[in-house]
């Protein structure tokens, strides 16, 4: 019994490597640069945003005075583009896999599985790229914490998990999701203080901030590396628990709608 | 290759599966399911496809499925496969499985032909060592030339095909599930897969053949299930099942337009009885080759002798021999005024399996006008695959032409 336990988990790790090689090497195929293109398109965000909020619109918080507006937008936007991108490109995981779904037998979660962190591992290469210039650059970071941001960007890692098996299997059976999701998560965007610091927010906000779970991270990475000091707190632990929660009941849900996945594709 | 599995064991074991599909054309329908899906209940909506099918497939016995288009042949064999999971009942397979069928077993139509090897390989139970070792192998077989590192969805049917082949023959799975997927390839190609197939049940292999081809089913299965509207009509000895099979398609396609004893009023000459080596149900079955007793009795307003007709016809009508008593000159047993017995009986029916019908007509006694005709189904059984339906005598002649005193 138990042998076929382990036989059965080293087929799907094997499968597992299998789709993830192919979201590597398949995910920009066809383009000149390859995967370069995960890593311009942030940079090109990060431009952007920079310009029209840095140059146009002058915003200045204290916060941001000793690694620039731009070094600050860097370390918030990095952590967020990791979390969306992986969760916009697992919409379509297990659709765009029906071919597979309708003729053979393979855990579905693999599909999300290996998009997921596909697309995580390439942003976080790029979030190290940027590191690493802002370092060149001089910019005073407290590179001792370099491994708490880790911490936090698993913290992310099992969000995207979570609520990408979760709009995996929606849209299975809701057209919907495709259109909805890229919505909610550009809502998203606009109330994470990535653009901008949560000392800017109104008074009454502020208490519940921490109930979006990547303000509670991009806050967090932000104070790490600018100031340098981490107590861990009560909520720390919650959010956590709360993440490894997230990943739980994604994997609930999917695993409930998988074994009718064929019936609705 | 992995250890010898035991022989007793079945690979397959299939009881009282069911498997519905639900009914979702809807939004409202889909969110609907999905909700049922989430608390663990049934779908609501749901039509079936499968009742309550049982099958053990045994190591070493291969096994053919026929039916109708519809039938759920497929659906039953997504089911073994583990594609679907069985809405009732229990499914519980051994070993390793392959799948080679027509439309392209688990190809991604997005991945390279060298990746869809992998893929497939990895699904079929291959470590990563493995399938490294392998690949070029497979690849050598399947020999498409450049084509391995194009994406599947740019191959011609035939190329899917011989790839889909070349990683079966690499990884020999303990049970092949396939269906006439073979006549796709070329000619040079099919004698490769011939020779393999050959190779692959002679030393144990076991096929799940799929197949409207009764003659590729008798030839390569001992056992076979007939499906029909999602349920077993009948299962067992190939032979069986096919006839039964063929039978039920023959009857069918009859037009049946043979007028009923309804047409006959009162007082005319009329067939009373008739009865295959008696029985008058229509459920006979006669061997090849056994004797064929057809009796009855016919009766006569006048009380004149009339003429009985008697004619075999196969299940759809096609007539394939008949005689008369008059013909034969033969002389009917008087039972009283009315009534007179009749008894024909053919020796050694060279009749191939099938279904078949008597029919019997009696006739004035000048044996001009046709009163009326009473009919009887019969079953001739026999494990042959010869075509046609009637053997003729015949012998082959050992190396003619090697022999000089030959002409």
């Amino acid at each position: 019994m138990n042998l076929a336990i382990t036989e059965t988990m080293r087929q799907n790790w094997s499968l597992f490597i299998i789709f993830l090689r192919r979201e590597f090497t398949g995910q920009y195929l066809g383009s000149v640069t390859s995967v370069g293109w995960a890593l311009i398109a942030p940079l090109v965000m990060l431009a952007i945003y920079g310009y029209v909020f840095g140059e146009i619109f002058k915003v200045r918080f204290p916060e941001a005075d000793a690694v620039g507006f731009l070094g600050y937008l860097a370390l918030g936007m990095w952590p967020w583009i990791a979390f969306s991108e992986s969760i916009s490109r697992a919409i379509k995981a297990v659709k765009g896999n029906a071919a597979l779904v309708h003729k053979t037998a393979l855990p579905h979660e693999i599909f999300v599985y290996s998009t997921v962190l596909a697309t995580f591992l390439t942003h976080l290469a790029g979030y190290a790229a940027v590191m690493l210039v802002l370092a060149l650059m001089g910019k005073p970071l407290v590179w001792l914490m370099l491994p708490l941001v880790l911490y936090f960007m698993l913290l992310v890692l099992l969000l995207a998990l979570g609520l990408g098996l979760i709009v995996a299997a929606l849209d299975v059976f809701l057209n919907d999701v495709e259109h909805g999701v890229p919505l909610m998560l550009t809502m998203w965007f606009f109330s994470t203080p990535i653009l901008y610091s949560p000392s800017l927010l109104p008074e009454g906000v502020l208490p519940y901030l921490n109930l979006n779970p990547m303000a509670y991270i991009v806050v967090n990475i932000r104070e790490a590396m600018l100031i340098g000091h981490w107590t861990p707190g009560w909520i720390d632990g919650v959010a956590l628990l709360a993440s490894i929660g997230v990943f739980i009941f994604g994997r609930w849900f999917f695993n409930r709608c998988s074994p009718r996945f064929e019936d609705f594709l | 290759m992995k250890a010898e599995a035991p022989k007793d064991q079945p690979l397959i074991e299939l009881i009282g599966v069911g498997k519905n599909y639900p009914l979702a054309n809807h939004s409202a329908d889909r969110l609907a399911a999905l909700w049922d899906l989430l608390r663990g209940r049934p779908i609501r909506r749901t039509r079936n496809i499968l009742h309550e099918i049982d099958l053990r497939v045994l190591p070493g016995c291969s096994f053919g499925i026929i039916g109708e288009n519809g039938a759920g042949k497929s659906t039953l064999l997504k089911l073994i496969t583990g594609v679907l999971r069985a809405s009732q009942g229990s499914v519980k397979t051994r070993g390793r499985i392959g799948a080679l069928l027509e439309l392209g077993a688990g190809f991604h139509p997005d991945y390279t032909g060298r990746e869809n090897i992998g893929l497939n390989a990895a699904l079929v139970g291959l470590t990563q060592a493995e399938i490294l070792v392998k690949t070029p192998e497979i690849i050598a077989f399947a020999d498409i030339g450049e084509y391995i590192d194009e994406p599947i969805k740019h191959y011609s049917s035939g190329m899917v095909v011989r790839l889909g082949f070349a990683i079966i023959a690499a990884t020999t799975p303990d049970l092949l599930i396939t269906d006439e997927v073979l006549a796709v390839g070329d000619e040079s190609f099919q004698k490769k897969c011939v020779k393999w197939l050959e190779n692959y049940v002679a030393s144990g292999g076991t096929l799940l053949i799929v197949s409207h081809s009764m003659y590729h089913v008798q030839k390569l299965c001992q056992q076979a299930i007939w499906l029909n509207n999602g349920t077993i009509e009948k299962s067992g000895d190939v032979y069986e099942v096919t006839q039964a099979y063929l039978a039920f398609h023959e009857r069918k396609t009859a037009d049946g337009t043979i007028t009923d004893r309804a047409a006959v009023d009162g007082d005319r000459f009329r067939i009373d009885s008739l009865s295959i080596n008696g029985s008058e149900q229509a459920t006979t079955v006669i061997k090849m080759g056994a004797d064929l007793h057809i009796q009855g009795i016919v009766y006569s307003p006048d009380e004149r002798t009339p003429v009985v007709v008697i004619g075999i016809v196969r299940a759809d009508g096609t007539p394939v021999y008949g005689t008369s008593s008059e013909i034969d000159s033969a002389r009917l047993g008087n039972i009283d005024a009315n009534h007179f017995a009749f008894k024909l009986v053919l020796e050694d029916i060279p009749l191939l399996p099938g279904a078949y019908t008597i029919r019997s007509h009696a006739m004035d006694p000048e044996g001009v006008r046709l009163f009326d005709t009473l009919t009887l189904d019969f079953v001739v059984s026999g494990e042959t695959r010869e075509l046609g339906f009637c053997r003729l005598p015949h012998h082959w002649v050992d190396s003619p032409g090697s022999d000089t005193t030959d002409h």
